[in-house]
């Protein structure tokens, strides 16, 4: 009994550690296309503020995508992340 | 003897559960996130309450890291010979309120982050909300290897204790 316990705590703790030295946050990813091929940060933007997005934040995230944390047309609060070569939604927080 | 009650196990493994849920597996912002910090928060907010009417050693008063405490602690590593009745040792004692200070704060950056609208996806708040996570995951690994080394070199039983609620 005792030494399942400790042999248990010992794998948990291993792989707590190991995980941590090839600590890679999880994120969403977008695309791998590169950035030539992606659409004008400006240009992308602005398309969404036309269509009543009110955008508090823009960014590029380490997942290639472009993220925004703002409120839509209805005014709900949303964390959005889009495809930057088409614009197309790859997932949606929404309050 | 019993070490360790019920309430202070289960805050323990929910906040480890909480944590390596946030750091490693769940995207900042999204809402699984959130519950995760709502959930650790919850069991915060109960250890505070529990570090002054919980049992002896569940108490502030049992660990807190007095200079004089940490003297005698120090002598019985030297001797490497620790009390077996003792809970939280006073250098330990100092890693749990630093965690605790961090988990409220990660807490509170987190809800500004995510409910105040002023703040919302605030990029220098991301960043201090980051920073408090990687701090208390290097916090962590000092705990992980800590309990590893002192349950080996001062020939106590820490690890089950966390478990079971009782040392041998």
């Amino acid at each position: 009994m005792r030494a399942t316990l400790l042999a248990s705590i010992a794998v948990a703790s291993g792989t707590l550690l190991l995980s941590a030295c090839s600590a890679e946050e999880s994120h969403t990813q977008c695309t791998s296309a590169p950035q030539s091929e992606w659409m004008d940060q400006a240009e992308f933007q602005q398309g969404l503020e036309e269509q009543g997005y009110k955008i508090n934040e823009f960014k590029v995230t380490e997942g290639q995508c472009y993220e925004i944390y703002g409120f839509n047309a209805d005014d709900q609060k949303v964390e959005i992340y889009f495809n930057p070569v088409d614009g197309s939604i790859v997932k949606q927080e929404m309050e | 003897m019993q070490i360790w009650d019920i309430g202070i196990r289960l805050f323990h493994w929910s906040i480890a559960l909480a944590f390596v849920l946030n750091y490693f597996l769940l995207e900042p912002g999204e809402t699984a996130h959130q519950i995760a910090g709502y959930y650790a928060f919850a069991w915060l907010i109960f250890r505070v309450v529990w570090g002054f009417l919980g049992p002896q050693r569940a108490r502030f008063s049992d660990f807190f890291p007095t200079p004089s405490r940490i003297k005698t602690h120090i002598t019985q590593l030297k001797q490497r010979q620790l009390p077996r009745d003792a809970g939280h040792n006073p250098l330990g004692g100092v890693v749990i309120l630093l965690m605790m200070v961090l988990l409220a704060y990660q807490a509170t950056t987190g809800f500004m982050l995510e409910e105040v609208d002023a703040f919302y996806g605030s990029s220098m708040l991301e960043d201090l909300h980051e920073l408090g996570a990687h701090t208390l995951f290097a916090l962590v690994c000092l705990h992980i290897v800590a309990v590893i080394f002192v349950q080996w070199w001062g020939r106590i039983q820490l690890m089950r204790p966390m478990i079971t609620g009782r040392r041998d």
